[in-house]
């Protein structure tokens, strides 16, 4: 196979995996042979996966809802429920899933209050949902802070959430099976870490999206199948392989005549395929990093159960996307930007600011205060990543082409 | 009697909650004394009462427009911390001597970030961590967080905070509660003591001057309600007001102006504050403060696992007051309280409690379309 | 028993009078920027199509809507919402869903079987799907709103419009015209963007038989198909006037409000 017959065979088989986490995989999930969690956000995969349970998660069934056809129309479906018209779309969407009933009651509901309002609102929506009365309830508190006591009061919850499980479910968590998940997530982690190093290279050998893709597999689908888990390390393999391979070969990607490389720092739009795919045909410009193929290496220290609960507390508190933007003051943002233009050799940071991410909204001077003072071309857009009626990606893409020219970029 | 003339506090609160800042403070710091501004109302004043410094809930009161605060927020942020924003960028909080954050909603919060980098000097600004759940793990957690603020003011101000100190402040603040309830229960009647506006006064006033010189007034307020009921008013309909904010006038006017009577409130500034009080038993006072917020009154919206007890405490208040119909307010882009009446519209209709739930800004730049639709729901549910 | 109701909306001016049983219309007015002149206008033509002579006449006088809180000769103001659903009920008890369609508004009623409302919902703060909304397509294409109405959906390939500014809406539309799309896809296309938008805040309220559409945007035969589309629901003709239903409404109450006042005390009530 060449290079990009490899690629594309990545590429099929997560598309094929990810039907896992819409609505009607979350319903699949439901009629397996396992017990079955609904999580309001990140599964934090290590514990289901160790306890061999399955953790749908509402908000990205709620986000892969408001793609594909029919999309507007259950976005407004959920718009006329009557919650803010202006929250965020995957987040009305989940609470539209609610509303029409359209989802198999769970064993067991988790939620927390991150990584933002919409997401902790949409949890608090789980918790009092009146069909569900009767399922064991367990919320987590995530707190603010980056310190060593914020991540061992987080683990001292997870411990009580294992409890939970163990009692809601049946199912036990062995030290010995939760080490060797711990482990496998460590390879993992230190896989997607080695593409994201490759992918420095100029021109970038493959689209960089592919750590979002893998971290995904990884994260979220191994969450609602444990047995998936395995299969995601060997993906991220492969990924690996071929990567290095194009990076001896000093090779880029496959038709793009590599000119810019940006920083699109939010979620990856659901209709990013009408935009990324043009900006690279057009101007050779290579998205490197979304929230979701930027990760950092947070190790599970596997020495004794409270160290793994505590650096698995801090992987989702500091390594989570969203979680890492939205949870903490805002120099976690700005800092992040500025490494990842300087490391990934970045010409320019597009600054989505979804209408949703209240949080963005609120530091998005900070922001551009940071790039302005790193010499970092910064462009503010104020789109919505879900409802591309809000701006479409023809109008994102003028805008775009737009800054690029007033940059000197083309 | 007009209630105008019926007590020289209602009009002293009326000026202090409609003004940033007031006689009481500038006479407060004329003698040295610090001010510390906070966001939001699970943040314990005591804590700098005990420290000797005058507590002061941050509000938008005044602000002429968000110009200034939107080259930080946008549009898709909600309007009472952009309006307080402003109020600061235009100097109207430079009177403060320090700036308290809680972890509230994501907004609010990272006005701690924006006020720190912006052109306004306030020498001491803190993030002050607050959970999300209310649970015993989680008071223990915020009993840290606010040892870490003493701490921290400690060492900025060269004050010191001692346990004597603070009981002292926690018997002042449940003393301020104690009394607020009083004046509660006066509208209880059908000729309620005061209308829901003068109770929005009398609530911001009690968080925008000392306590002390408060509870004073408040005595004297009660005794002239005592002394002087107001005059047989008729009205159409008893609301409560449920939601975020309520430090202004703007539904209680309305309604008010459209016949009706606001009895009671369930509101951040309003009645969620003089609920209950602080274990003065408990050897530690911080604990006591710890568990009141995260345990006894979980009432920010953003604590989860709580919202039973809030509609329970919201129901049964309204059943208490013989309350008409709710009225449920939020602000545009509050994502928190959008979620949080909407879930309450059910359990208020099963409880036979008609609502509307309103969305509004801040400072609404017209009042007309809030006006109609107070207005049919005031026509809806009228006695 | 002589009866009036006035209806001040912010683009026209409405105004009935009740004599004893005998429901008589005014005319449409077009909204002047005092409405106390506009009240008065509205409410003379209404006299002089009752042939009474002035207000002086009546025993009671109710105003709503916009305007209402400046009617100088009304006895007391009633909210629209509360007006347009008694107009409606009162000449068709079936009606169970009612969307006004105003100038600046749009609101959604849903009425019990005995008339009582269970729910409202106003649009929140936008143009986009009310009557201003055809007013600034109808000047970009320069057609006027009756050309928008003459067009009833005759075109089977409608443009798609964005139903959520209609500052952004308008900015669609110059594209159209320029990309030369026929005028009745894009009238269909604004027709369709507004029943999509009004539908949506009527399921808010819930729709349910026998659904009414009131106030002026009703005479857009083009809009009431689409909104017919849209909500998968018959819509019904009101036997009058449907632009009167708030004015009818108001007098409605106000006969009610006489006729209390008139046992209570026996006393006719002569006009402020």
């Amino acid at each position: 196979m060449t290079d990009q017959e490899i690629l594309d065979q990545l590429n099929a088989e997560a598309n094929e995996a990810f039907k896992a986490l819409t609505i009607y995989g979350v319903n699949e999930n439901a009629r397996k042979d396992r017990p079955f969690i609904i999580v309001s956000d990140d599964a934090l995969p290590e514990i289901p996966v160790a306890m061999d349970v399955s953790c749908s998660i509402m908000t990205v069934a709620g986000a892969m809802g408001t793609a594909g056809p029919g999309a507007a129309e259950r976005i407004d479906k959920a718009a006329e429920m009557g919650v803010e018209n202006r929250l965020c779309s995957s987040v009305k969407m989940g609470a539209y899933f609610l509303k029409a009933n359209i989802l198999p009651a769970p064993d067991m509901v988790i939620t927390t209050n991150s990584p933002c309002d919409a997401v902790d609102m949409l949890g608090q929506m789980m918790d009092n949902y009146r069909p569900w009365a009767k399922v064991p309830r367990f919320r987590l508190d995530a707190p603010h802070g980056q310190t060593e006591e914020d991540f061992e009061y987080f683990g001292g919850q997870l411990k009580e959430m294992v409890h939970a499980i163990e009692t809601a479910t049946g199912k036990k968590l062995t030290m010995e099976r939760f080490r060797e998940v711990a482990e496998e997530s460590n390879r993992q982690a230190s896989l997607i870490m080695d593409f994201q190093e490759l992918t420095r290279a100029v021109p970038c050998p493959v689209d960089p999206d592919m750590a979002r893709v893998g971290w995904e597999l990884a994260r979220w689908v191994a969450a609602t199948d444990p047995s998936v888990f395995p299969r995601a390390t060997e993906w991220l393999e492969r990924l690996v392989e071929v990567t290095e391979r194009k990076v001896r070969e000093k090779k880029g990607m496959d038709g793009v005549d590599e000119k810019i490389r940006f920083l699109w720092y939010d979620v990856s739009p659901s209709w990013g395929s009408k935009l990324f795919p043009r900006l690279r045909k057009e101007f050779g410009a290579v998205c490197m990093k979304t929230y979701y193929s930027f990760h950092g290496y947070f190790p599970i220290d596997t020495t004794s159960l409270d160290n793994m609960l505590k650096s698995v507390a801090k992987k989702y508190l500091m390594g989570t996307p969203m979680t890492r933007q939205a949870m903490h003051t805002s120099d976690v943002f700005c800092e992040d930007i500025v490494h990842i233009c300087r490391d990934y050799k970045c010409d320019a940071m597009i600054m989505p600011c979804h209408v949703g991410h209240r949080d963005t909204n609120a530091y998005h001077k900070m922001a551009k205060d940071a790039c302005r003072e790193n010499d970092i071309p910064f462009f503010f857009l104020g789109c919505d990543v879900w409802d591309e009626r809000f701006m479409t990606a023809d109008t994102v893409f003028d805008r775009i082409k737009t800054f690029f020219e007033t940059t000197g970029l083309v | 009697m007009d209630a105008n003339n019926r007590s020289r506090v209602l009009e002293k609160f009326k000026s202090y909650s409609a003004s940033i800042p007031n006689p009481s403070i500038d006479q407060f710091k004329s003698k040295g004394g610090k001010v510390m501004g906070y966001f939001c109302s699970f943040i314990p004043e005591e804590l700098f009462i005990a420290a000797g410094f005058l507590p002061f809930r941050i509000r938008g009161t005044g602000s002429l427009g968000t110009e200034r605060a939107d080259e930080y927020f946008t549009s898709s942020n909600c309007s009472f911390p952009r309006h307080c924003f402003n109020q600061a960028l235009s100097g109207k909080y430079d009177f403060l001597d320090g700036l308290i954050v809680g972890t509230s909603c994501d907004t609010t919060r990272y006005i701690y970030d924006n006020w720190k980098k912006s052109q306004v000097k306030t020498p001491f600004a803190y993030l002050l961590g607050f959970p999300h759940v209310s649970g015993e793990v989680m008071a223990g957690y915020y009993r840290k967080e606010l040892a870490k603020l003493k701490t921290a003011l400690e060492e900025n101000f060269g004050a010191a905070i001692t346990d004597d100190a603070l009981r002292a402040s926690v018997r002042l603040c449940n003393e301020t509660r104690s009394l607020q309830q009083k004046i509660y229960d006066m509208r209880k009647s059908d000729n309620p003591a005061v209308t829901g506006s003068e109770m929005v006064s009398i609530m911001v006033a009690g968080i925008s001057m000392p306590k002390e010189e408060y509870n004073r007034d408040i005595k004297e307020l009660m005794s002239d309600l005592e002394t002087t009921p107001s005059a047989d008013k008729a009205y159409s309909a008893r609301l409560m007001i449920v939601g975020s904010c309520g430090d202004d006038t703007v539904l209680s006017r309305i309604a008010e102006d459209q016949g009706a009577m606001v009895v009671t409130d369930h509101t951040c500034f309003g009645g969620k504050l003089k609920y209950g009080a602080v274990d003065e038993t408990v050897s530690d006072p911080l604990e006591a403060l710890a568990h009141y917020h995260v345990l006894t009154r979980p009432f920010c919206a953003k604590v989860g696992g709580a919202y039973p007890l809030r509609a329970k405490v919201i129901i049964e208040t309204a059943k208490e007051f013989n309350v008409d119909g709710i009225l449920g307010q939020r602000l545009g882009c509050c994502d928190t309280w959008g979620g949080e009446l909407y879930i309450l519209k059910d359990d208020l209709r099963d409880a036979g409690i008609p609502s509307l739930m309103i969305e509004r800004e801040y400072i609404p730049d017209t009042e007309g379309q809030l006006a109609t639709r107070i207005q049919a729901f005031i026509e809806t549910v009228r006695r | 028993m002589i009866i009036g109701g006035c209806d001040l909306g912010s683009t026209t001016g409405k105004a009935v009078v009740i004599i004893d049983d005998r429901i008589v219309l005014g005319n449409i007015i077009a909204s002047t920027p005092k409405p106390a002149v506009t009240a008065q206008m509205a409410m003379d033509a209404a006299i002089r199509n009752a042939g009474l002579s002035s207000v002086k006449d009546f025993d009671y006088i109710v105003s709503t809507g916009y305007g209402r809180l400046r009617v100088e000769f009304a006895n007391e103001n009633i909210s629209e919402i509360s007006c347009h659903a008694r107009g409606a009920f009162q000449i068709m008890p079936s009606v169970r869903t009612i969307i006004d369609i105003g100038g600046q508004d749009c609101k959604a009623i849903s009425l019990s079987a005995k008339g009582a409302i269970l729910g409202f919902e106003m649009n929140e703060r936008c143009a986009a799907g009310t009557g201003r909304f055809f007013q600034v397509m109808a000047k970009v294409l320069d057609c006027g709103l009756d050309g928008i109405g003459a067009m009833a959906n005759i075109s089977t390939t409608p443009a798609s419009i964005s139903p959520q500014c209609t500052v952004f809406a308008e900015s669609e539309i110059i594209t159209l015209v320029n990309n030369d799309i026929p005028l009745p896809d894009i009238i269909t296309g604004i027709n369709r963007s507004v029943a999509g938008r009004v539908s949506s805040l009527a399921r808010r309220v819930g729709v349910a038989d026998d659904l009414v559409i009131t106030g002026g945007c009703n005479k857009n035969e083009g809009l009431v198909n689409a909104l017919k589309l849209a909500l998968g629901i018959e819509i019904k003709k009101l036997p009058l006037d449907p632009q009167f239903m708030g004015a009818l409404g108001a007098a409605v109450f106000a006969k009610e409000k006489a006729v209390k006042a008139a046992h209570s005390k026996g006393d006719d009530h002569g006009c402020k």
